[in-house]
């Protein structure tokens, strides 16, 4: 079986590989670029506001931690 | 303080300068030790809310990074950009910026238990007040992050996933280990299981009770949702042949990342289009799912017809599909969920063949890929062949020569020796892939010819392959 299919993808890949058209492969990747670009910018910018929550949450409780809590210190 | 220390310790180089120290009378006079756990425990809080802080602001650069583009063409742009997303599930880059809120959690849980352990040396009553609420709140992340082991709970944590791949691993593995601690949580999750159908018997009676006083409901039984196995990817060895396989690779997880992620049905066409003229090799066969693809098809359909305005869609993914399914069937025939899906498949395909009036190549490769192959008898289906159009375009004769070859191949590879396979209409087939007067059809010939080896049989099945009308082996 290994061996039939072995020879069986290896011609595949010697006698029809080169009749493959690039129009299409270049049709699909301006199509893509738009999608990908619309995806990662929506991710990004997710990303970004959980960030910028956190950050704003990390400096809310430092300031908390500093001047609320009145702790004797030494 | 300080000088008493230091008086015992010159006492202790020299006795003779400062006779008669007594260590003992030394008295602590800095902070009492609770006041140090406090402080301890707050600078603990701080550092755990500092280091959330710098993973945010590490996160920032790492999503810069990822929406920066390489230099070059298109294609490559898409490639690294389609690596790095890739690289994002890979290296779990979600569940590290998930674990950035897990730290301020954490932190939080600190400051709690902190602040009730100082109040406690201050006064109890308000301490108690504060350790309350510290309680509910670690209590119920705890149970939260139980109840959302399973998938589909809308409370996820990051310890709960942590907690789900564990179990899953452990589940899958066979080694020492794993069995002893399956053994051991058997039991701890059967008690939890009890325990959460208990509570949730109780809860159910409570809100019956409440709302309809003198009715007994019953709590809807739990569904289990079956997550579909991923195949391991084959590794074939070409010899000196060389291809690109990083960027065929890169290819095939374009086309799949799209699949998966639009609903757009020209951008379906696109992709769909753009993995018929790809050749699916062994090593990149498993990356695309012939699921996916299959309910693009059937999207396509209603009521056993093509939509209106849909059967170049249909087809573009038909094609797509049978070429997914026939290099998968070849290379794992016994595998159950690709057979059950083939089945379902065909059950579709039959009613819409009869129903398209024009040659449908998609439709009908589907066809003849969803036959199941059997000993000896006829392998039919090819009729739909038999009116093939002129002028079909280039990649839809280099799609169906490749799931042509391949279906042969599955075929033959379950017959006994000297059994007489009929395959009916093979020679209009052959014929109307050169009616455009291109060269797919002596392409195909060197294609058989190379791909079937030495035994003689084999060779008389070439020589009659492309001879029409009815090919005997």
């Amino acid at each position: 079986m290994i061996t039939l299919n072995h020879s069986f993808f290896s011609a595949l890949k010697e006698f029809i590989e080169p009749l493959r058209t690039n129009d299409l492969r270049t049709d699909f990747y301006t199509v893509y670029r738009r999608e990908s670009r619309e995806f990662d910018q929506d991710y990004a910018r997710k990303k970004d506001e959980d960030f910028n929550a956190t950050l704003v949450f990390v400096s809310r409780l430092i300031f908390v931690l500093d001047t609320e809590c009145r702790i004797p210190r030494y | 303080m300080t000088a008493a220390y230091m008086q015992i310790l010159i006492h202790a180089v020299n006795n003779s300068l400062v006779p008669n120290v007594d260590p003992s009378s030394v008295a602590w006079t800095g902070p009492p030790p609770e006041i140090v756990t406090v402080q301890s425990l707050l600078y603990a809080s701080l550092a755990t809310s500092l280091l959330a802080a710098f993973l945010a602001i590490l996160g920032k650069q790492w999503v810069n990074r990822y929406l920066r583009d390489c230099a070059g063409p298109i294609a490559n742009k898409n490639r690294d950009r389609q690596r790095k997303l890739d690289g994002l599930e890979e290296w779990r880059f979600n569940f590290v910026i998930d674990s950035i809120a897990t730290m301020l959690q954490l932190a939080l849980l600190l400051f709690g238990g902190t602040l009730s352990l100082y109040l406690w040396t201050i006064n109890r009553t308000v301490a108690w007040v504060i350790l309350s609420f510290t309680l509910f709140g670690v209590t119920s992340y705890a149970f939260l992050t139980l109840a959302a082991v399973p998938y589909y709970c809308p409370y996820q944590t990051p310890p709960s996933i942590l907690i789900r791949t564990l179990s899953r691993h452990l589940t899958h593995n066979n080694t020492t280990f794993a069995r002893s601690v399956r053994h051991r949580t058997a039991s701890l999750a059967g008690f939890y299981s009890r325990f959460m159908k208990k509570s949730r018997q109780m809860l159910g009676r409570l809100r019956s009770a409440l709302q309809n006083p003198g009715r007994v409901q019953h709590t809807p039984v739990d569904i289990e949702y079956a997550r579909p196995a991923v195949a391991k990817p084959l590794t074939w060895n070409f010899g000196e042949i060389c291809i690109d396989w990083e960027g065929y690779k890169a290819d095939i997880r374009c086309i799949s990342w799209m699949l998966d992620y639009t609903t757009d049905s020209d951008v379906i066409f696109c992709a769909a289009q753009f993995a018929t003229n790809t050749i699916l090799y062994p090593e990149i066969a498993n990356i695309l799912s012939p699921r996916v693809l299959a309910s693009h098809f059937l999207g396509c359909l209603s009521h056993g017809e093509v939509f209106p305005g849909k059967l170049e869609h249909a087809n573009v993914i038909g094609m797509a599909l049978a070429s997914v399914l026939s290099v998968q069937l070849c290379l794992e025939p016994e595998r159950g969920d690709l057979q059950r899906l083939s089945h379902s498949i065909h059950h579709y395909t039959n009613s819409v063949s009869e129903s398209v009036p024009t040659f449908s190549p998609g439709v009908g490769i589907l066809n003849i890929v969803l036959q199941t192959p059997v000993q000896g008898g006829s392998f039919q289906k090819w009729e739909v062949f038999s009116n093939i159009p002129h002028g079909l375009p280039m990649t839809d004769k280099l799609c169906l020569s490749s799931v042509v070859l391949q279906t042969i191949w599955r075929w033959r590879r379950i017959q006994v020796p000297n059994t007489v396979l009929v395959l009916e209409e093979i020679g209009p087939f052959c014929k109307g892939l050169v009616a455009n007067g291109d060269h797919i059809s002596s392409t195909l010939k060197k294609t058989v010819s190379s791909s079937w080896p030495s035994p003689s049989d084999t060779q008389q099945m070439i020589f009659t392959f492309c001879s029409p009308p009815t090919l005997s082996v």
